[in-house]
């Protein structure tokens, strides 16, 4: 049974969370400047930190706890870490792909819509959260294995 | 000891022949009475009213005379038909020498004709046909169906005759309720007007006030209100209850039955409903269906203006002045005050019915007007002495169409009345580009797909990254006496969208032969912008085109200006 130091895994979890929300920031960010939602750049906003920023805060939170400490020899099996970088990397995709599938599922929703029925973006994120929340729920659950105080 | 006997021999032959004597008399007093009482029914009007005052005692006493009962149950359909035909004769008799009516005397013409209907449904409870074709007796005296069914047609004419002066009877009560509601908001409707309603028989029933559909024919018939208050007033006079084989009197399942309820008339009814739905609109709370209730009181409009279905009682000036238009208008806004509604069903319905409302004389709801001023569009330009050559609205029309037509607006056209002489028509809401060309034809009319009409792969990809702008217009074009003012206030797309529901699809009949010698025409420019799927379209008013732009990119328009 391999093991892996409970601080590497910490570090390789963070990041690679880091990294995936770097990137979809910068997506965002783009459509941003591209006015893509130029009516709902708040909400679009609000919505994305809705999903990155308890997982993050989480994991940044703890690491600051642990800077000031000696590097303990604690080591937890692989399997766990992979297992968590595996739900994180599910997870980080589907939001990454957020940035993609949203427009089209407006523009889905809308096709046969006339113009006075029509839906806002915003209706295309909320109909999109309800994927992605228990996802959410279930990749903090799977942090919390690192991210906790033994 | 003989002599005993022959006396006991002699007293039983007696009473045995006096028992004969009596049974042959009955039956002699019985037919003698029916077939008088048919000579007098069918002769009645040529009679003097003295001898059949003789008449009708006299019989009566004679009728009184059999008390058989054993014989009146053997000969029933003929012993109460001749009830039947007797009491009918008093009520005929009372109805000609009427003096003074008053209630009591209205009253009594209806106890003695109600007995009338007693004999006669309970001389028919049993099939009478077979009691007339298997009784030899009235074989003999000749008593067949077809009295049965004379009587049976008189009464209900009769029956009808007396309705009149029924409903005449309680027509001031119901004044009466009508301005305790009206004025002191009192409402005791189902209680009073059923209280003098039920002395005459006369059902009544309430329900707009629970908001069910109130009249006797289908909502959808809304607008054929004419036609089927008249059938309904037919099926009301017509109290008969016809059995299975309405058609033939003499089948052998055919029910001689009289209803003893008469029915409410015209005018009372109007006066009902309008008291219901005043309920409704002063105290009236909890109203799901207003469709339903809008329904109601459409058809009570529409009532008012049926002059055919106040025979019974003319209107008079209190129905004048109370039951006109303003009062039904007064009515609308109290009820619009209380449950604000719209009917969705009227963007639906066809101009073909509409058309052929207005040529049959009928009332519609509502016309289909222009706002004036109008709202505040995009681009607006005047065209003063519009061609004087055009004499008639429907010359116009013919002109303004060769133009919209040729730029591919056939079928796309909505007309309005407005508030002056002319008339008003727009295009449909169509795309078209940045610049005021209309989009291409299989995408110009589709509003519901976007970027243009096209859903490419290139639009879903480039759709992640920017907005699809799409922009659409509707050109209005209002021929009045002079310019059309504007209002400051910008038309939404929702409420261009329902004004274009409301239109119709050609110019109203009425105004095709209206005459206007100098007329202006205002062309409008309704430009909206959507800056992405699923954003609510805006009025552009920036002013970016003008109405000579639209013009000038679709080619043919160009023609309006000159």
């Amino acid at each position: 049974m391999k093991r892996i130091n409970s601080d590497l895994a910490r570090k390789k979890l963070i990041k690679q969370w880091l990294i995936f929300s770097a990137v979809i920031f910068s997506i965002y960010l783009f459509q941003t400047m591209t006015q893509k939602y130029q009516n709902h750049e708040k909400d679009v906003w609000e919505w994305l930190f809705r999903f990155i920023t308890p997982p993050l805060s989480l994991m940044i939170g703890v690491l600051i706890t642990h800077v000031s400490s000696q590097p303990t020899d604690d080591d937890t099996d692989s399997f766990y870490l992979r297992l968590t970088q595996g739900i994180s990397y599910f997870y980080l995709s589907i939001l990454l792909l957020s940035a993609v599938l949203v427009p089209i599922i407006n523009i889905l929703q809308n096709q046969n819509l006339p113009l006075t029925d029509q839906k806002t973006i915003i209706q295309a994120f909320n109909t999109y959260s309800s994927v992605l929340t228990p996802i959410q729920g279930i990749c903090t659950l799977a942090l919390g294995f690192f991210f906790t105080k033994k | 000891m003989k002599n005993a006997t022959t006396k006991f021999v002699l007293v039983c032959l007696f009473i045995f022949a006096f028992s004969i004597k009596s049974k042959a008399n009955d039956s002699l007093t019985l037919a003698q009475a029916y077939m008088n009482m048919s000579l007098t029914c069918a002769y009645f009007d040529s009679i003097s009213t003295d001898r059949i005052s003789k008449i009708l005692p006299f019989i009566e006493k004679e009728m009184s005379g059999i008390k058989d009962t054993a014989f009146i149950n053997k000969t029933s359909h003929l012993y109460c038909m001749t009830y039947s035909l007797l009491y009918y004769a008093k009520t005929k008799l009372m109805f000609k020498t009427k003096g003074e009516i008053s209630r009591p005397v209205l009253l009594k013409w209806k106890s003695t004709l109600d007995t009338s209907i007693d004999n006669f449904n309970r001389a028919n409870a049993d099939n009478p046909r077979d009691a007339a074709t298997k009784n030899a007796f009235y074989s003999l005296i000749h008593f067949t169906t077809h009295d049965i069914s004379t009587l049976q047609e008189e009464i209900v004419s009769l029956k009808s005759d007396l309705n009149s002066f029924f409903s005449r009877d309680i027509y001031p009560d119901f004044q009466r309720i009508f301005y305790e509601a009206k004025n002191q908001d009192k409402f005791y409707i189902r209680d009073s007007l059923k209280y003098f309603t039920s002395l005459y028989n006369i059902p009544i029933e309430f329900p707009i006030l629970i908001n069910k559909w109130g009249f006797n024919f289908e909502e959808s018939d809304l607008l054929n209100i004419s036609d089927q208050t008249g059938v309904a007033h037919e099926q009301i006079r017509n109290s008969v209850d016809p059995g299975d084989d309405a058609d033939d009197p003499f089948a052998p399942s055919y029910s001689f039955n009289v209803n003893k309820n008469y029915s409410l008339r015209y005018t009372l009814d109007v006066i009902s409903k309008y008291l219901q739905l005043l309920y409704i609109a002063k105290k009236g709370t909890n109203i799901d269906d207003l469709n339903t209730l809008y329904d109601n009181y459409t058809a009570f409009k529409n009532l008012l203006s049926c002059p055919d279905c106040f025979k019974d009682i003319p209107p008079d000036s209190f129905f004048k002045k109370e039951l006109d238009t303003v009062a039904s208008k007064q009515l609308y806004i109290l009820l619009q005050n209380k449950f604000p509604y719209r009917d969705e069903r009227l963007r639906t319905a066809s101009l073909h019915s509409v058309v052929n409302a207005l040529e049959m004389g009928q009332t519609l709801p509502l016309k289909k007007y222009f706002p004036i001023p109008v709202p505040f569009p995009s681009s607006i330009i005047a065209i003063n002495h519009f061609h004087p050559d055009l004499k008639t609205m429907k010359q116009v029309d013919d002109y303004i169409q060769t133009c919209l037509f040729s730029a591919g607006y056939q079928d796309r056209l909505h007309y309005y009345y407005i508030h002056d002489s002319g008339f008003a028509v727009t295009t449909s809401l169509e795309r078209i580009d940045r610049f005021g060309d209309p989009a291409q034809p299989d995408q110009r009319w589709n509003l519901s797909v976007n970027d243009n009409g096209s859903l490419s792969l290139y639009s879903i990809f480039r759709a992640i990254f920017f907005q699809t702008e799409s922009d659409f217009r509707v050109i209005g074009c209002i021929v009045a006496r002079r310019e059309a003012d504007e209002s400051d206030k910008p038309l939404s797309l929702m409420q261009m969208t329902d004004l274009l529901h409301n239109s119709y699809s050609a110019l109203p009949v009425d105004l095709e032969n209206q005459q206007l010698p100098d007329k202006t025409l205002t062309i409008l420019v309704y430009h909206f912008y959507q800056s992405d799927v699923g954003e609510v379209p805006l009025l552009d008013v920036t002013g970016r085109l003008s109405v000579k732009d639209h013009l000038d990119r679709t080619s043919p328009l160009k023609q309006l200006e000159n």
